[in-house]
């Protein structure tokens, strides 16, 4: 080869290879990071607490491990200077990519959650499908809480929601939906946790306006929202029949047509309509007369009806749209929705709602 | 360059530059304008760009598979055609160049963001370098092969999301308002992202081609892909999301959970794989079009001297310190100004010509 | 150069001590016989040559001369007749008997070899279940004999070249002569007669001036023992070239495609036969790509793993001395050492050096805290993966190929694994083998043969595929 080749190649080589060692170390290990599972945000007085709990691995291999997640947290007059000095608290990077819960202290929630979502959106590698919840249970609580079957608090939270979503009982906020919310100007609501007893359970939502919780409903009450907001909601009531008894009863939502529009008047106008089939115990169709099983029907008819209408009206009373009425609102006229003061129409809408059961199906309930 | 180059080869070509640029970006930049009406900008920036590849392809026919660089001398004489040919040549070396930059971007932000963007930049200049020393053909058979695989993962994925998201994010279809007002912005800057489709100057011509139908097919399918993108970002993320963040389409597979169906939790793997995939055939195939040019010119030059010179220059315009959206606002305008006259106004005028010259022999 | 003196030329070659010359002497001539003792079968010697002369001058006394001795004296069924000093000092060394008559410028060639050599044996590189266990040996007469026992059709070509300029080894080439492209004939014959070097002893060593691509990562041809799968080569259109001292067979073209296959496949039912080859696809693309999956999913993209995952891999790494691009490199490279170790390792302690290699060093390198277990799981089955491909010619191509997508991962994570797999993908697609590409049915794409390939077998269609551009397409009759 040339001397002028081999100067030209020797160059490229070491240009080559200078370049790839000096600078392509851009990652950092899972195992050296903290893997945080739950992640909380807190008001203590005038304070900001914002923390979690961090998956001690070892605890993974070693059933001698003394806790399988630690508890790690930070208060400041700010959220900012919180996560700062969070940041600082931890002897690893935090590794936000692993949290399946993320708790809102109510008190902190009364007071306006935008800022921690902004926060959020920030945080690196952040699941957009994250569970929120809302709670009343201290932090530490819920990081460190020990289900059965559930590494960590964080874990137990989803795995709960997550059931019962299945289920049809309830429906899951995670945090893409609740920065949706925002971005619209419009309301959403999260489960709230609670621990009784020792138990980790869901006790209701917290409805939030905006970014302030403005109000609790309670699991019972709950239910209408549940109709509305999931794809196929079930529920379990006892329907009274005269002179034969009680039973025991279970909904499931087979169609539901949600229909938002303005009308003649300016004002909003929300018609909603669910066609449900019920399932019972009670064995064969003979027990129960026709006129008898009409009568079960009316009865379950009204209750979800009533349940209905009444998440509705609050809706109304608050002026706050926690339904994603806006949705269907917005598949005919997205670009007049921003131009219209939501939060007052919706103070004013007219409600209609229509439920029939169509099947009343007899079988072995699971 | 008469080696034989099938109609597939061309669908994938097409598809591959069209895809590669728009699947980040569209969802963006024409829900900004058109909400859930971005379906009709992009079907339109489509129809329009069928005119003037249909009209590359009837030049290359008639003038027994030349490319561009050959026919125009021929139609628009030797001067001129010289300088119609260094246009477009510089057009498709720059439009490569930020290209690279944009993506070396995004890369930098989004999936590695420890390592230096002139490093990543660099990479991807070699492996244009790569597929430049093997020759177009290769190129192409890559494109085809790699293609058929990134489109069915695309096609794949967005589905499910369409289906798994809230499918009232794509109503309404049309709202005359928005139309109206945003139309014409939405359409001249979603068209940005089909000027790939320029590579058609530098494939030859054979009969067995059928090359009309594949060019219409190829920007047919491009569009619509690019509208299913666009659906499943409104699916997921809802159109007001999606017209906010230009990173939209990432946010939106981000936001995917396949945990249930997969060992991965969320998509965005696959669409790293996937998009950088589309990237890379599509700006392997348009690096070739400044590289046929030189080719030539320099007919006594060393290919792998005429190889290092093209990507130095490639390596110089991408490196430029700009960010992701100075890049993208870049492209826009280079495109905008250079390109409209390098893919419209040209085409037309040499089919035109070529016409009167062929009566004239006649 | 024509024969002139008998006498000087038999002195001039007995130079070399192995010739041993033979005179018979009678009233009506000399008859010089030349051999290298150890290469001649001495008894077919003395009855075939020696004795016959003997018995025809007690019984005659016309002078004899080269033709009328091969006409009807000798015996031996393989003789020639030839007049060029050089060749028969050539056939000599190669153990031909020459047979010489003093005044006579004519010789006969006589062949009479004997080699040592050993009975077809099973193969030890291509193992199968199903198919013939004779597998080519180093003689060449030998693996012609498997060849013709196989194909008695009579347009198989047995093209025969002298390659070495010292060792002028024996080199057949064997084709079917209207099946096979004629390019491809044409192209290995060229490339045969530009040999220019001192000795080849080996087929695969045939492989760098056969080759279209010297420096080519991927092998470009087949290394078959196998005759049977030889000879279903020559069927399909390919040709079979066999080295005389060598016991392997070269096929041309061979691709990358058919380096998945088995011969086994065509023996089993067609399910189970696509299921095999769909399971090879995968073994070896998981074989090159599943260290450098984890590498990413490790340290560059965490969050796309569960949290569960990530938790198990946090565990499994804690306590391990060294980052993950660093522990992959060292165990891949522990196996590749005990890869070749134990290639070459006798027989009879190669078991128990696998039990030591595998159990006692990965069990105790995790106990350690070295390695983590999962890192071990992956190494394992990427070594178990790249063995499940047929031809170790391709295994030993994806073991290379493994480092560099490890590197590339190393520093740009998935995008660095995507981009070295697109820059494969392009080296594969313009690669060649004899000029067919190297990526076909794949690409250039063809949907009859690429769907064939994969989902049918040589039986089940009726045509040879394309790619291959045969005189004759059609393999068999279309069953009705």
């Amino acid at each position: 080869m040339k001397r002028k080749n081999k100067v030209v190649c020797l160059s490229l080589c070491i240009a080559f290879f200078s370049c790839f060692l000096c600078s392509c170390t851009g990652y950092t290990e899972i195992e050296n990071m903290d893997i945080l599972t739950s992640h909380f945000v807190y008001k203590n007085g005038d304070k900001i607490q914002l923390g979690g709990g961090i998956a001690n691995v070892r605890s993974l291999s070693d059933s001698m491990a003394d806790k399988p997640v630690s508890y790690i947290s930070a208060q400041a007059d700010s959220l900012y200077e919180a996560s700062k000095k969070l940041a600082l608290s931890a002897d690893h990077k935090l590794f936000y990519g692993g949290i399946r819960a993320l708790v809102i202290g109510n008190e902190y929630a009364d007071s306006g959650v935008g800022e921690f979502l902004d926060y959020l959106n920030t945080l690196p590698d952040h699941r957009a499908n994250v569970s929120v919840f809302t709670s009343s249970a201290p932090a530490r609580d819920i990081v460190e809480y020990k289900a059965v079957n559930d590494f960590s608090g964080g874990f137990a939270a989803e795995s709960i929601v997550s059931t019962l979503q299945s289920q049809n009982a309830m429906i899951n906020c995670s945090l893409s939906k609740i920065l949706e919310a925002k971005l619209q100007g419009v309301g959403f609501a999260l489960p709230d946790i609670e621990i009784a007893d020792g138990v980790m359970g869901v006790n209701g939502y917290s409805v939030f306006d905006g970014e302030k919780k403005i109000f609790h409903i309670d699991a019972l009450s709950g239910a209408g929202l549940n109709y509305i907001l999931s794809k196929k909601a079930r529920e379990g009531y006892m329907a009274v029949v005269p002179d034969v008894g009680e039973f025991e009863v279970y909904c499931e939502m087979v169609k539901k047509d949600i229909d938002v529009f303005e009308g003649a008047d300016g004002r909003l106008c929300t018609d909603i309509s669910f066609v449900f089939d019920i399932v019972m115990s009670v064995p064969g169709d003979e027990y129960l007369t026709h006129e008898q099983t009409q009568q079960i029907k009316r009865n379950v008819s009204d209750i979800i009806n009533k349940q209905i209408n009444d998440i509705l009206n609050i809706a109304k009373e608050q002026g706050c749209d926690f339904l994603e009425l806006y949705k269907a609102y917005q598949t005919k006229k997205r670009a007049r929705f921003y131009k219209l003061d939501w939060k007052k129409m919706i103070s004013e809408m007219n409600i209609s709602t229509n439920v029939s059961i169509d099947k009343v199906k007899n079988k072995a309930l699971r | 360059m008469k080696e034989n180059v099938k109609g597939r080869q061309i669908f994938f070509a097409l598809l591959s530059t069209m895809l590669g640029g728009g699947i980040f970006t569209v969802p963006y930049v024409a829900s900004r304008y058109m909400s859930t009406g971005a379906w009709i900008s992009i079907s339109f920036a489509a129809s329009i760009f069928i005119i003037p590849m249909l009209l590359l392809s009837y030049s290359s026919k008639k003038y027994d598979g030349a490319t561009l660089f050959e026919y125009s001398k021929i139609v628009l004489g030797k001067r001129t055609g010289e300088i119609y040919s260094f246009v477009f040549a510089l057009f498709y070396l720059v439009f490569t160049a930020l290209f690279i930059s944009y993506f070396s971007h995004i890369v930098c932000s989004w999936i590695l963001p420890d390592t230096s963007f002139h490093l990543v930049c660099a990479f991807i200049v070699f492996v244009c370098a790569y597929a430049l020393s093997k020759g177009f053909i290769a190129t192409l058979r890559l494109v085809s092969f790699v293609g058929i695989i990134t489109v069915l993962a695309v096609v794949a994925m967005r589905f499910s999301m369409v289906f798994s998201g809230d499918i009232r994010g794509l109503f309404p279809l049309v709202e005359f308002g928005v139309v109206k007002k945003g139309f014409l912005d939405a359409t001249v800057s979603v068209a940005v992202f089909f000027f790939g489709t320029g590579i058609l100057a530098i494939i030859p011509h054979t009969k067995e081609q059928k090359r009309g139908f594949w060019v219409v097919s190829a920007i047919s399918v491009g569009a619509l892909l690019l509208i299913l993108v666009c659906a499943s970002c409104f699916c997921i993320l809802g159109p007001l999301r999606t017209s906010l963040y230009p990173e939209a389409a990432l946010l939106s597979v981000k936001a995917f959970d396949i945990s249930s169906v997969s060992f991965i939790q969320r998509a965005d793997i696959i669409f790293i794989i996937t998009w950088t995939l589309l990237v890379l055939n599509g700006v392997c195939g348009i690096c070739h079009i400044p590289y046929v040019y030189v080719k030539s010119i320099f007919l006594n030059v060393k290919e792998k001297i005429k190889i290092l010179c093209i990507c130095i220059l490639i390596f110089a315009v991408a490196a430029v310190p700009y960010d992701a959206q100075c890049a993208l606002w870049y492209i826009n305008i280079w495109c905008k100004t250079l390109g409209f006259f390098v893919l419209f106004v040209m085409p037309t005028v040499i089919f035109a010509l070529s016409g009167v010259r062929h009566e004239k022999k006649k | 150069m024509a024969i002139t003196d008998v006498k000087k030329l038999c002195d001039d070659i007995q130079k070399n001590n192995n010739v041993k010359k033979r005179v018979l002497k009678s009233e009506n001539g000399e008859v010089y016989i030349i051999y290298v003792k150890q290469l001649c079968d001495i008894n077919l010697l003395s009855e075939h040559i020696i004795r016959p002369i003997q018995h025809y001058w007690q019984k005659n006394d016309n002078k004899i001369n080269a033709e009328f001795a091969l006409g009807s004296i000798i015996t031996a069924d393989d003789c020639t007749l030839t007049d060029d000093e050089d060749k028969i000092r050539e056939k000599v060394l190669s153990g031909m008997v020459v047979v010489l008559f003093l005044g006579d410028t004519t010789a006969i060639e006589v062949n009479l070899k004997k080699v040592e050599k050993k009975s077809p044996d099973a193969s030890e590189i291509n193992y199968s279940i199903w198919g013939g266990k004779d597998s080519f040996t180093e003689n060449l007469d030998s693996n012609l004999s498997l060849i013709r026992y196989r194909i008695k059709d009579p347009s198989l070509k047995l093209d025969m070249y002298t390659v070495g300029r010292r060792t002028k080894t024996m080199l057949l080439m064997a084709y079917i002569g209207d099946v096979a492209n004629e390019e491809y004939v044409n192209t290995i014959k060229k490339r045969i007669e530009k040999i220019d070097i001192d000795g080849i002893l080996e087929s695969a060593k045939l492989q760098w001036f056969l080759n279209d691509k010297k420096l080519a990562l991927f092998p470009q041809a087949g290394l078959e023992q196998r005759s049977d799968i030889a000879c279903s080569a020559m069927l399909e259109g390919k040709i079979v070239l066999l080295l005389d001292g060598s016991g392997i067979a070269l096929i041309l073209p061979k691709l990358l495609i058919e380096f998945l296959w088995s011969d086994d496949d065509e023996c089993d039912n067609i399910y189970f036969g696509i299921f095999s080859k769909l399971l090879r696809i995968l073994s070896v693309f998981l074989s090159a790509t599943i260290t450098s999956f984890y590498m990413a999913l490790t340290g560059f993209h965490a969050g796309a793993l569960p949290t569960v995952y990530s938790m198990m891999i946090a565990s499994g790494r804690a306590g391990v001395p060294f980052s993950v691009v660093t522990e992959v490199i060292l165990i891949e490279v522990l196996i590749e050492i005990l890869r070749e170790s134990l290639l070459r390792v006798p027989r009879s302690i190669g078991s128990a050096m696998g039990i030591v290699g595998g159990i006692v060093i990965g069990q105790a390198a995790v106990e350690a805290g070295i390695f983590s277990p999962v890192v071990l799981v992956l190494a394992a089955l990427s070594l178990m993966s790249s063995y499940i491909v047929p031809d170790y010619n391709l295994t030993n191509a994806v073991r290379m190929i493994k480092f560099v997508l490890i590197f590339l991962t190393a520093f740009f994570g998935l995008f660095g694994l995507v981009c070295g797999l697109f820059l494969l993908a392009l080296m594969l697609i313009s690669d060649t083998s004899l000029k067919t590409p190297y990526f076909a049915p794949y690409a250039p794409f063809s949907a009859i043969d690429a769907i064939k390939g994969i989902f049918t077998n040589k039986y089940l269609s009726v045509k040879r595929p394309d790619f291959l551009k045969t005189k004759n397409k059609i393999r068999q009759k279309k069953q009705e």
